[in-house]
C-alpha cells in the first residue's frame, strides 16, 4: 500500500525556483495498478522519485506498507522495486550478475537469489541471455532485465517511470503483461506515464496531475461515468480545460 | 559499512576486468607504450646524433692561409673545404652541409701578444646539421684557441698548467648504489602523476557522471547500502585502478630504462635499478597508494557534480592540468627539506618519490606525506558521502 498526503516539492536553483509538486495526494492499494498521468513536466517522475525515497518532500509525507518514507527510508526501499525507462543497463557484465549485484544489495541471501532468478528467467523468457553481457542484448532482452534486477528482493511495491517510452510494440507487451501479472499476484504498482491508452489498459486508479497539482484522481470506471465518456483522452482534456492549462500551452 | 561497499567495489571492479579494452588500457599500455616511447626516441636521437656526426661538410674557412685551423678542425668535423674561397651566404642559407668560417687576423703571427684572431660563423640554426658543424667548428676553435695560447706562454716559458693554479678533483661521497638514481627522480614521478591522474579519470568520471547519464544510479540508490557505502565503494575502485595503473607504468618506466630509453633524455644517462630493495618497493607503492587515493576522491567528488561525461570532463580538467603542472614544476627539483612542504598534496608524493628513488629515505618526511595525505582523502571521502546523500547532486542525471 502506498499513500502521498500532500505532498509538496520546490526546487532551488542559482537562477529560480520551481513548484513542481503542490499538495500531491493519492492511494494506491495491493491487487492495483495506480497511473499518475501528466504531460511532460507535469511533475510525475518528482512524485515517483519522492515514493522512492530518491527525493524527500518538503512537506506532506508518503507512507510505503506502513513505513514513512522520510523516517524509516531502508524499511521502504526494502519493500520497493523502482524502475525508470531511462535506465539504460549497459557495462560488460551479465544480467546474471546485475541480478546478483541487486540482491547483495538488497542482501538477498545467496540461495534465495538463485531460487529468484530462476523463476525471473523463466517467468521473462530470459534463460537464453542471462549469461550474456548486458551491452550485446537487444532493447527488449535489456528491459527485462531490468524487470528482473528490481524484482529480485521480491518487492511489495513496485515504482515504474514511464514503464513503456521508448520502447517497440513487442517489448511494450512485455512490459505490460508483467505489471498487469503483478498485480493478479497483489503486488500494488505505481506508474506515470504521459501515453492515455497504457493508463487506459492497465491502470486501476488514475491521478490526472497537471504543473504539480492533482487535478483529477479516481478509480477510472468512476471517471468515465463522472466525465460521461468511455475515453480518458476526453477525461484527460476536459480537465486541462478545466485548469487552464490548455490555454497556457 | 565496508562490506556493503566491497559490493559496489567487487561489481565495478568485475566491471572493468570484463572489458578487455580497459584491461588493455590500463595495464598492458604502460607497459608496452612506455618502452615503445622511450626506445623509439632513444634511437631516433642517437640515429640523428650519428648522421650528424657521420655526414660529409662542405666548409668555406677564408683566411686560414697556413692551414693551422683546417688541421685542428679535421678532429671535430667530415667536412671538405670549399677551395673557392668566396663566401656564398645564399647557399650556407639554403644547404644543410655548408658552413661559412670567416677568420680575420689569422695571417699575423698569433703567438705575438696583442694580435687577435676574430671568427665569424654563418650557419643555419633551423637546419641541425647546419647548427650541429656550426658548434663543431666553434670547438675546434676552442682548441685552436688553446694551442695559440699554450705557444704564447711557451714563448714566455710558461705553460698552460701554469695558468691553471687550482687542480679540482670530484669525489663522490653518494654510496654506490645510489649513484644514477636521479634521472629516474627526474622522470619517474611525473610519469607516475600522469598516469595516475588520468587512469582516475575516466573511470572515476564513468562511475559518476557516466552513471547518472545512463540512469543507472537511480537504481542503486533505492535500496538498503547507505549512499555513503556507495561512495566508498566507488572510490576503492577507482584507487585500485589507479595503483595498478601507476604500478604498471613503473614497471614500463623500469622497461624502458633497463633497456636503454634513457638516452631519449640526452645520451648515456645511467640508470641505476641496483640498490631498490623491498623496503623501497613498499615505501613507494604506500606513496602510490595514498597518492591514488587522494586523486580518486578527488575526481569522484568533482564527477558527482556532473550530469554527464562531458560535463564532467570539463569539471576535472583543471585539475588534471594542476596535476601535470605540479609535476612539470618540482621534475627537476630536488626534495626539499622544509618538512610543510610534504604537507601539501601531489607536491609531497613527488617529494617522497624522489627521496626514495634516490635511497634517501627521512622517516619525518614519509610520515607527514602519508598523514596529511590520508587526511585529505578522508575528507574528501567525506565530501563525496556527503554528494551522494545529497538529493540535488544526485538527481541532475535524468
Amino acid at each position: 500500500m502506498v499513500s502521498v498526503k500532500n505532498v509538496s516539492k520546490t526546487f532551488v536553483s542559482r537562477k529560480k525556483k520551481v513548484k513542481a509538486l503542490d499538495k500531491v495526494f493519492f492511494h494506491a492499494e495491493p491487487g492495483e495498478i495506480f497511473g499518475l498521468l501528466g504531460p511532460n513536466g507535469a511533475g510525475k517522475t518528482t512524485a515517483l522519485r519522492i515514493v522512492s525515497t530518491l527525493l524527500r518532500p518538503d512537506e506532506g509525507e508518503v507512507v510505503v506498507n506502513g513505513f514513512n518514507t522520510l523516517k524509516k527510508p531502508q524499511q521502504v526501499r526494502k519493500r520497493i522495486g523502482f524502475l525508470t525507462s531511462d535506465m539504460r543497463l549497459s557495462g560488460n557484465l551479465s544480467a546474471k550478475d546485475l541480478i546478483f549485484f541487486f540482491a547483495d544489495l538488497s542482501r538477498v541471501p545467496r540461495e534465495t537469489t538463485e531460487k529468484r532468478m530462476k523463476e525471473l528467467a523463466d517467468y521473462l523468457d530470459m534463460n537464453d541471455f542471462l549469461d550474456r553481457s548486458v551491452d550485446k542484448l537487444s532493447t527488449g532482452m535489456k528491459q527485462k532485465a531490468a524487470i528482473a534486477v528490481s524484482l529480485i528482493h521480491d518487492p511489495d511495491v513496485i515504482v515504474f517511470d514511464e514503464p513503456t517510452n521508448g520502447l517497440d510494440i513487442i517489448t511494450s507487451k512485455t512490459v505490460t503483461d508483467f505489471l498487469k501479472d503483478f498485480r493478479e499476484r497483489g503486488k500494488t504498482v505505481i506508474i506515470s506515464t504521459h501515453v492515455m491508452s497504457v493508463a487506459e489498459k492497465l491502470c486501476d486508479k488514475v491521478a490526472i496531475i497537471l504543473e504539480g497539482k492533482i487535478a483529477e484522481n479516481d478509480k477510472l470506471k468512476d471517471m468515465y461515468a463522472r466525465y460521461s465518456t468511455d475515453n480518458l483522452e476526453d477525461v484527460f482534456f476536459t480537465v486541462a480545460e478545466k485548469e487552464g492549462v490548455l490555454e497556457d500551452a | 559499512m565496508l562490506k556493503d561497499s566491497f559490493v559496489i567495489y567487487r561489481k565495478e571492479l568485475k566491471n572493468m576486468m570484463k572489458d578487455r579494452r580497459a584491461i588493455f588500457s590500463v595495464f598492458i599500455l604502460p607497459m608496452i607504450i612506455l618502452p615503445i616511447i622511450f626506445l623509439t626516441i632513444g634511437f631516433v636521437t642517437s640515429a640523428q646524433q650519428r648522421t650528424d656526426a657521420e655526414t660529409l661538410y662542405l666548409v668555406n674557412i677564408i683566411g686560414d692561409e697556413d692551414g693551422r685551423f683546417t688541421e685542428v678542425l679535421q678532429d671535430f668535423l667530415v667536412f671538405e673545404r670549399d677551395e673557392t674561397r668566396v663566401p656564398d651566404y645564399t647557399r650556407a642559407l639554403e644547404s644543410d652541409n655548408y658552413i661559412i668560417v670567416e677568420l680575420e687576423g689569422a695571417d699575423s703571427d698569433l703567438t705575438q701578444v696583442g694580435k687577435r684572431l676574430d671568427a665569424k660563423i654563418y650557419y643555419r640554426s633551423t637546419s641541425r646539421r647546419s647548427s650541429f658543424a656550426a658548434q663543431q667548428v666553434r670547438n675546434a676553435l676552442n682548441q685552436y684557441s688553446s694551442l695559440i695560447m699554450s705557444e704564447r706562454l711557451k714563448a714566455l716559458g710558461l705553460s698552460l698548467d701554469d695558468l691553471n693554479p687550482v687542480r679540482t678533483e670530484m669525489q663522490d661521497l653518494a654510496p654506490e648504489e645510489a649513484r644514477g638514481t636521479e634521472f629516474l627522480a627526474i622522470m619517474l614521478p611525473y610519469f607516475v602523476l600522469i598516469f595516475i591522474f588520468a587512469g582516475s579519470m575516466n573511470i572515476g568520471l564513468d562511475t559518476t557522471a557516466g552513471e547518472k547519464e545512463r540512469g543507472s544510479l537511480a537504481p542503486v540508490l533505492v535500496n538498503q547500502v547507505s549512499r555513503s557505502s556507495i561512495a566508498l565503494g566507488k572510490v576503492f575502485y577507482v584507487m585500485t585502478v589507479a595503483v595498478l595503473n601507476s604500478f604498471f607504468t613503473f614497471v614500463g618506466l623500469m622497461v624502458a630504462f633497463t633497456l636503454g630509453g634513457s638516452e631519449a633524455f640526452g645520451g648515456e644517462i645511467p640508470v641505476n635499478l641496483a640498490g631498490f630493495g623491498i623496503g623501497s618497493l613498499i615505501a613507494l607503492l604506500l606513496v602510490l597508494l595514498t597518492l591514488a587515493g587522494f586523486a580518486a576522491s578527488l575526481i569522484i567528488l568533482v564527477g558527482s557534480f556532473a550530469r554527464n561525461m562531458k560535463e564532467g570532463a570539463g569539471y576535472v580538467m583543471p585539475f588534471y592540468l594542476l596535476a601535470i603542472f605540479a609535476g612539470i614544476a618540482t621534475m627537476n627539483m630536488e626534495a626539499v627539506h622544509q618538512i610543510h612542504f610534504y604537507a601539501l598534496p601531489v607536491v609531497n608524493s613527488v617529494f617522497v618519490m624522489k627521496d626514495i628513488l634516490t635511497l634517501q629515505f627521512f622517516w619525518s618526511r614519509f610520515v607527514v606525506m602519508f598523514l596529511s595525505n590520508l587526511l585529505y582523502t578522508s575528507l574528501l571521502v567525506l565530501g563525496v558521502a556527503r554528494l551522494f546523500n545529497s538529493e540535488k547532486v544526485l538527481n541532475t542525471g535524468s
